[in-house]
């Protein structure tokens, strides 16, 4: 690290004020040093794959699109002195636990405001402050779970705290996989160091649901309710769910009834008593909250009033991260603590009070300026890096609405070495967000002991000079290590050991209900993978074909292909069903707007949008965009090895979005990858998934779907008798696509007729990809799926399945291919495909009202006071 | 005086609604010069679930499940209310300034329950247009009580009476801009100006009772539900005053819950689920006069 030099004026983690290395960053130095530049690139490398496995993203909007950015970790830890951390560790915990009793006061009697600690208007006048959330006098009520705490270090080398986290705090779960990920790329120096492990601090929270939720619960079930595939977090509410073993689900997968919150499963409502939520709190019940709100729960909040429920954090808890109330917590902790408040945040001024505004307006150019309700994408404004005429009016904005503004000390957090492009060090600000769980009985009212995470999540900027560092900017992100003072154990989420044995054995809860909401989106990948592996057998077909020479004298290859391509095109009909009607959108009967319809000519042109043309239904690319969104929907559901493949295959997703190929031979290589993943895909779900509900519906979209498209296919391709010549061609494309040309070959030898390929296409169970081999398999997860109502009868889903094997069973392979000679038309086999068709489309129309279909919310009209009444 | 009111809600959907949850404000609430003396709220469909309890401002909340399927819900508030005059007015009172003061340095509970009603809240702005608006009633040195009528004078011979024009939603600005209104308008609008002076007004929702023309026969149902605001006067109390008809109010307003707005206390809200895309409403209030034995 010898290049490495601190900038002047503040601290530096690395290097003492005399350029020394510090002393507890001698071990991490030592081995830095020993991987060189090209080592820290290729470990920086390293994380970044392993982080991309791992799917980890987060999501920023641009242009009112959610983008989903990779997360990204550099290799060099930021690295703690464990007496220094036990200190910052008892100050964010008394931070915390002041946090915690003003929400409690706020929401109860406000004798902070009573006593002049609090100007009413900083609570009053703040949409943050929900009063439906007020005088829920319950013991426990209201009292904080999880907080956060942002913190640097200043230039004199203290800790100040930057912001505090109170409602739904972020970075758990990316902290987690930083670790997850680094220790795997630095083994050694991860063991080496002795750094702290986490496990505890994840086990403390499970403790502490065990103790939030209604007494007489045993056996808590918690879910975790996220906003959705969308929100900029989105990636750790899965990851999270899936290491805490909790269901991740949306407000909707949640019904209040009979004073209860209560779980949409497939098996019908499964009670809930714990939410941890990741909805901000004014959008949690759209009955006594934001009545526009579609992601929270109506009547949620009633529930939580009867004591029937614990929302983890409580509903309320925003108005704990207003600046104004963040600058007036050194005057409340001796009121409600006793104490001094040990962790300070940087000087402050709140402009609701005439001081403030003069003292604001007068050092205007050397503070930063925060709104009190920040909104999204509102920062923090420093005004001197502003133009004359907008500084003038962020002052006239602050004049006009003093109250709306604090002002607040420039802080020049210290620097840390972080890998630069060429690979060297170069010193980077850094906030470290430390995270802090409620740690001990919440019946009483007074003050609660809070546990920290050793270490947290640090994010660097991305310049020197940075003085705003979140997730949204370009800056990247740390492992923090905190060097233990004890050898560390390899620790589990659940099970005590070692020096943590104190307090009750945690087991993880019975295996959590599948929401319906899941059970769709699992379908929907089934579906979509299948899809987008029958569009690339298809192509590759046709590829081969426009590869062989078309013959001489006779053009039975030029019109073969001809028809492939329009089958390619009625085969192209996917559409993912809709997750938020009443009312299923029938599925692509019809070739969709933008898909092929009969008789196209096979130029490349039309050929290539069937592959790459976003715009196009049933395209491959519109199908794999399907396929990964759903993927990133269903992500505490997947293993790692199934992720893996994901996001190959959204890379290649990627490079055929961002430079479509303009000729099929380019597409070649690429084709060929994808459809290696989709195969893989495909095994890895076959071979590795538990055959629990979430696999019968992901299964069962990839039969529903192989055996719909394969009708299609073959009533578009097979129902016109063609020529001798043209006809065996497309029966042999017909079998390669689906994989069946040897063994067809085996048993019938080369002859290649229709009846042959039906029978082993349609009828031969025996053969994975033959159309009774799917419904037979659907039939038989049907019937294993959990029943809405009495078990006596067939479901209609099963009804409809049995109906279209029945009608294949009762004809055969001969009568499907015997040709009419009036009509030069097979008319059995068009009659029977388009019925069992249809009966496939029934079905996905019958599974999506059973199990998926989520009711439309409307706002309830008040009865407003339309006439004011005359003169009296 | 004692009134019998019913308020009867009606909602008609075009497609089935599975399910709904409610919060009704249509219990009348006791105040210092009203006791509610009975009332009953029915639904149908029957509710499948019932809460009461008092909100955050003290008002009664009933709220309440309804199963379906169903098309149609009516929702009626029958209640019997002893209402009298207020206390007279002061003579003189604090002067403005002097209530501005005491609203924000005076720790006493009084004052801090009265704070709650000092700021914007989610349908009454405090912009520059509003303080613009309100400026002239508020002249220097003047008694608040002065002031505030004065306030209420104007915005009665300012302002258009006009159904249909706005929504509860219609922000004051475009109330400002066009002058016209309903009486929840002109009870916003009020409010916003005494709270863009720094001072405390709350928004009141209840019924009126109306004359019939003269020579004709009180229709039933033909009333409707009002709105107007209250004002706190330190010393003295809070005085409610009605602009859409210039007028304090008296023993003729019955009232049926106060917040910060409309919104804290519509007669009626919630989530359907179901419900296809578009419903109607209708309304019907009637506010009967009862004549009481004496005893």
């Amino acid at each position: 690290m010898a290049g490495y030099h601190a900038p002047p004026g503040r601290t530096d983690e690395f290097l003492d004020a005399d350029g020394a290395v510090r002393t507890r960053w001698k071990q991490v130095a030592d081995a830095v040093d020993g991987y060189g530049r090209d080592g820290l690139l290729s470990r920086r490398d390293e994380l970044a794959r392993l982080l991309r496995n791992e799917g980890a993203t987060y999501n920023v909007a641009v242009d009112g699109h959610s983008l989903r950015r990779p997360w990204t970790l550099d290799p060099v830890p930021l690295v703690l002195d464990p007496f220094e951390w036990a200190g910052l560790e008892r100050a964010v915990a008394q931070r915390s636990a002041l946090l915690d009793l003003v929400n409690a006061d706020l929401y109860g009697d406000r004798t902070l405001v009573a006593r002049g600690l609090v100007p009413a208007e900083v609570v009053l006048g703040h949409p943050a402050f929900l009063r439906p959330c007020a005088g829920i006098n319950r013991p426990g009520a209201n009292r904080l779970f999880l907080t956060a705490v942002d913190v640097v270090r200043e230039a004199a080398g203290g800790f100040r705290a930057v912001a505090d986290r109170a409602q739904a705090p972020s970075g758990l779960g990316y902290s987690l996989v930083n670790r997850s990920v680094l220790s795997r790329v630095l083994p050694t120096l991860h063991r080496g160091a002795g750094v702290e492990r986490q496990a505890g601090f994840f086990r403390a929270i499970r403790a502490g649901i065990a103790r939030a939720v209604p007494d007489d619960v045993d056996e808590p079930r918690v879910v975790i309710m996220t906003p959705g595939p969308l929100s900029e977090t989105y990636f750790e509410h899965a990851y999270l769910a899936s290491f805490l073993g909790y269901p991740l689900v949306e407000g909707r997968d949640l019904v209040v009834q009979n004073n209860r919150v209560w779980l949409r499963s497939l098996a019908g409502l499964d009670p809930v008593d714990a939410v941890i939520r990741r909805v901000d709190d004014r959008w949690c019940d759209p009955v006594e909250l934001r009545a526009d709100s579609l992601l929270g729960v109506p009547g949620l909040l009633e529930v939580v009033r009867r004591g029937r429920v614990a929302v983890l954090n409580p509903l309320g808890a925003g108005i704990l991260e207003s600046p104004a109330l963040a600058g007036l917590l050194a005057g409340m902790a001796p009121a409600l603590l006793g104490e001094e408040l040990a962790l300070r945040g940087p000087e402050s001024w709140w402009c609701g009070r005439p001081d403030g505004l003069s003292h604001v307006l007068a050092g205007f150019d050397d503070l930063l300026l925060l709104p009190v309700q920040p909104a999204a994408g509102t920062r923090p404004v420093r005004p001197l890096l502003l133009a004359t005429a907008e500084r003038a009016a962020l002052r006239d904005r602050v004049r006009a609405r003093p109250g709306d503004w604090v002002g607040q000390e420039i802080l020049a957090p210290s620097t840390v070495p972080t890998v630069g492009d060429g690979g060297g060090l170069v010193p980077r600000p850094a906030v470290l967000r430390t995270f802090a769980v409620a740690d001990g009985p919440a019946d009483g009212f007074g003050a609660r002991d809070f546990r920290l995470l050793p270490g947290g999540l640090t994010r660097v900027g991305a310049e020197t000079d940075s003085l705003v560092i979140s997730s949204r900017g370009d800056g990247t992100s740390k492992d923090t290590w905190v060097a233990s003072a004890e050898p560390a154990f390899q620790q589990s989420p659940w099970l005590p050991s070692g020096r943590a044995a104190s307090g009750p054995v945690i087991v993880p809860e019975l295996p959590a209900a599948l929401p319906g909401r899941l059970a769709a989106r699992l379908f929907t990948m089934g579906r979509s993978a299948e899809h987008a592996e029958l569009v690339v057998r298809l192509i590759r077909t046709v590829l081969a074909r426009l590869d062989q020479p078309l013959g001489s004298g006779d053009d039975g290859g030029a019109q073969s292909l001809q028809v492939l391509l329009s089958a390619l095109g009625s085969a192209s009909g996917f559409t993912p069903a809709p997750e938020d009607e009443d009312l299923p959108v029938p599925d692509g009967d019809a070739p969709g707007p933008g898909s092929l319809a009969e008789g196209v000519l096979p130029n490349d042109r039309t050929a290539l949008a069937l592959l790459f043309d976003e715009g196009v239904q049933g395209s491959l690319v519109s199908t794999l965009g399907v396929l990964v969104e759903a993927a990133y929907s269903v992500r505490e559901q997947l293993s790692a090895d199934t992720w893996q493949l994901v996001s190959d295959i959204e890379e290649e997703l990627g490079l055929f979005r961002r430079r479509p190929p303009t000729q099929f031979v380019g597409a070649q290589p690429s084709l060929l990858r994808l459809q290696r993943s989709l195969l893989a895909l495909s095994g890895v779900c076959a071979e590795n998934m538990e055959r629990d509900p979430a696999w019968l519906f992901l299964d069962g979209g990839r039969r529903l779907e192989r055996a719909r498209s394969l009708v299609r296919l073959l009533r578009s391709v097979l129902v016109e008798k063609r020529s001798g010549v043209v006809e065996d061609l497309l029966v042999e494309s017909l079998l390669t696509t689906s994989e069946s040309l040897i063994i067809f070959r085996r048993r019938a030898g080369s002859i290649l007729h229709v009846s042959g390929a039906l029978d082993l296409l349609v009828y031969d169970v025996a053969n994975p990809r033959s159309v009774l081999f799917q419904l037979d398999r659907l039939v038989a997860h049907l019937a294993e799926l959990p029943k809405r109502s009495s078990a006596q009868r067939l479901g209609n889903e099963e009804r409809l399945a049995l109906e279209a094997t029945t009608l294949l069973r009762l004809t055969d392979h001969d009568r499907l291919a015997a040709v009419d000679p009036g009509t030069g038309r097979r008319s059995e086999l068009d009659s029977v495909f388009a019925t069992v068709d249809s009966l496939l489309g029934d079905l996905l129309d019958s599974l999506q009202r059973t199990y998926f279909a989520h009711e439309r919310l409307s706002v309830l009209a008040g009865g407003q006071p339309e006439v004011g009444g005359g003169a009296t | 005086m004692r009134y019998r009111i019913e308020h009867r809600t009606g909602y008609h959907y075009d497609a089935p609604v599975s399910r709904c949850r409610n919060e009704a404000h249509l219990r009348p609430r006791d105040t210092d010069r009203q006791v509610c003396v009975w009332s009953d709220l029915v639904v149908d469909p029957a509710p499948t679930g019932w809460n009461e309890r008092t909100d955050f401002y003290g008002n009664p909340v009933a709220s309440f499940v309804v199963d379906g399927p169903f098309v149609e819900m009516t929702v009626t508030a029958t209640s019997l209310v002893d209402v009298v005059d207020g206390d007279p007015l002061p003579a003189v009172g604090p002067g403005w300034h002097e209530a501005l003061d005491l609203l924000t340095n005076d720790l006493s509970p009084e004052m801090l329950d009265a704070r709650e009603f000092c700021f914007e809240s989610p349908l009454v702005s405090t912009a520059k247009v509003v303080r613009d608006y309100a400026e002239p009633s508020f002249v220097e040195g003047a008694p608040l009580v002065d002031a505030v009528t004065a306030l209420m004078e104007r915005i009665h011979a300012d302002f258009v009476y006009d159904p249909g024009f706005t929504t509860v939603t219609t922000p004051l600005d475009e109330v400002l801009q066009h002058r016209r209104g309903v009486c929840q308008d002109f009870a916003h609008l009020a409010v916003g100006c005494v709270r863009s002076m720094g001072l405390a007004a709350r928004y009141v929702s209840g019924y009126l009772e109306t004359a019939p023309p003269p020579g004709e026969e009180r229709l039933v149902g033909a009333d409707a539900s009002h709105a107007w605001l209250s004002v706190f006067v330190p010393g003295w109390g809070w005085l409610d005053l009605d602009p859409t008809n210039d007028k304090i109010v008296g023993s003729t307003y019955v009232t049926t819950a106060w917040g910060r707005d409309y919104a804290d206390v519509s007669p009626l809200k919630g989530i359907v689920f179901g419900g296809g895309n578009s419903h109607f409403l209708d309304v019907a209030v009637d506010v009967h006069r009862v004549e009481v034995e004496p005893t």
